[in-house]
């Protein structure tokens, strides 16, 4: 499979709203380094100002051969979101990055975001922001970026119960999820994206933070089946969506 | 000697011992069509209904009935928390985990829902299910944290353990100590290092040590700093594991990459601006 990695850390050296994020480096290092350990293959890994906003648009930037989110069929971002306190069920999702260009910096998910449609190739986006996925606005959100995506993951809170910067949330996630190679792929078990993210997406979050994995499918049926089962590997067809289907874990 | 040789070589060593310890601490009776396996730093046996594996650096077991699981064949506990309790602390004491470790066990919910697109904007949503329950364990030592330990157990809808991740490594006794000093100095006032635009939230000791699918086993006492965003709607809380001098520790290893640094990027394509 093909992937990419953004990783977001430095906010107030280019003078966006802070703080800092020292562990989004080291965890988009990690996240690269299981993948490209199991084989898949890399696409693009951008660091801080080399992440833009225009990544995530559906308006040309996602796929900018430089760096566009829907160049491959894996992309992970780590850095900052947007919470509200406590969100509502017509507010938006958003990824927060600082961008040396493609601005505005913020992305609005359920505005701006589109993945998988005009034969582009996205799959799965991995979302290690805090409350890119809040429960209640789930639906409006995040209906419109599937375009035959498969499967997003990311965390629902608030700026109380919120995830906290962690190098060890991705590296965690990416080792369950990328398949590794030989007797390793059964010793140290894979797991379905969604079962991986209800595992490693309650690490490093504070009480009342929840980990989401939500999956597409033409049918309730199909929607629930890649949910529980489907894994990076799977290699399964772009689905139909009209039906998604999520779960969540709150520790 | 080629791997093949070496593989039979290492399963007449180790085989029977995994067998005996995934009945011991999983309840799985590993027989027919068993096939073992040693890479890395963790060795194990499966067969077609069970995987059951161990870090030979650590205390890291993870078990794994293939029919485990909300979708499939044996299904997932959704009834009383009690019995998952009891399993865990069961399946724990097998193990070989110091029961004075062991802050706390509880149950998690794993919960779902659905939604069907019926127009342009207005979805049709399911109610909630309960999908499975979750036993998850926390650890201290004399009082304080270890972080970077867990237990997870999931019983099948019959309550036969479905899936086992313990992952308790024993620390050595100079990280608890530093662990110990790092308390008093945290009780005797530790100033944290300032960050822009956060202001502090939180200061606790614990200690960390490499997560259960890796190739090290490191471990370190540190001063968790948790900060707040000075704007209350930037999301996930910057956070910084101290050492006695206020610098940041050397955080546990995983997987060490080949090291490559990303080239700046260049401007963008008019089309992407």
């Amino acid at each position: 499979m093909r992937f990419s990695v953004g990783a977001v850390g430095s906010y107030t050296p280019n003078g966006c709203g802070g703080p800092d994020l020292p562990l989004t480096v080291p965890e988009g290092r990690a996240f690269r380094d299981w993948y490209l350990f199991a084989g898949h293959n890399l696409v693009t890994h951008w660091e801080n100002g080399d992440v833009w906003g225009s990544d995530f648009r559906d308006s040309g930037g996602d796929v900018d051969p430089s760096g566009g989110s829907e160049l491959p069929d894996i992309y992970y971002y780590t850095g900052h979101g947007t919470c509200q306190n406590p969100p509502g069920a017509t507010d938006p999702d958003f990824l927060s990055v600082c961008g040396n260009f493609g601005k505005p910096n913020r992305v609005n998910i359920g505005q701006e975001s589109r993945w998988g449609n005009g034969g582009n190739t996205l799959q799965f986006m991995l979302i290690d922001a805090s409350c890119p996925m809040d429960l209640i606005s789930l639906t409006n959100n995040w209906f419109p970026p599937f375009q035959g995506l498969h499967m997003a993951v990311g965390n629902s809170g608030t700026s109380n119960n919120d995830t906290l910067d962690s190098k060890d949330r991705g590296s965690a996630f990416a080792a369950r999820t990328a398949g590794l190679p030989g007797f390793l792929s059964w010793l140290f078990p894979q797991q379905s994206v969604g079962d991986a993210w209800m595992d490693t997406g309650t690490i490093d979050v504070q009480n009342g933070c929840s980990a989401v994995a939500i999956a597409a499918g033409a049918t309730e049926a199909e929607a629930v089946d890649r949910r529980e089962n489907e894994r990076i590997t799977d290699n399964r067809s772009d689905p139909v969506s009209n039906w998604l289907a999520w779960k969540w874990v709150t520790e | 000697m080629d791997d093949r040789k070496l593989q039979d070589v290492l399963s007449k060593l180790e085989r029977k011992d995994l067998v005996d310890l995934a009945y011991e601490v999983a309840g799985f009776t590993l027989r027919r069509g068993l096939q073992y396996a040693s890479a890395t730093n963790i060795s194990g046996v499966r067969t077609s209904a069970a995987t059951f594996s161990s870090r030979r650096d650590s205390l890291t077991i993870f078990a794994t009935d293939v029919g485990y699981g909300t979708t499939r064949e044996s299904g997932a506990w959704i009834g009383a928390d009690k019995p998952l309790i009891t399993a865990c602390r069961s399946a724990m004491k097998a193990a070989g985990v110091p029961r004075l470790e062991i802050a706390s066990v509880y149950v998690v919910s794993e919960l779902g829902a659905s939604a069907e697109r019926v127009a342009d904007g207005r979805y049709r949503v399911t109610k909630e299910t309960l999908l499975r329950k979750e036993a998850r364990a926390r650890r201290s030592i004399k009082g304080i944290p270890v972080w970077s330990s867990t237990v997870k157990l999931g019983l099948t809808h019959t309550g036969n353990i479905g899936r086992l991740e313990l992952h308790w490594p024993t620390l050595p006794a100079y990280v608890v100590r530093e662990a110990d000093v790092l308390r008093t100095l945290v009780r005797r006032g530790f100033k944290p290092p300032a960050l822009r635009d956060a202001g502090v939230e939180s200061i606790e000791v614990g200690m960390l040590h490499s997560p259960a699918i890796g190739f090290f086993m490191d471990a370190a006492a540190a001063i968790r700093v948790i900060y707040r965003g000075k704007d209350e709607s930037i999301g996930r809380k910057p956070t910084l594991y101290l050492d006695r001098h206020g610098q940041p520790v050397a955080m546990p290893r995983d997987i060490v990459g080949d090291g490559r640094e990303t080239k700046p990027r260049g401007a963008p394509s008019k089309r992407s601006e």
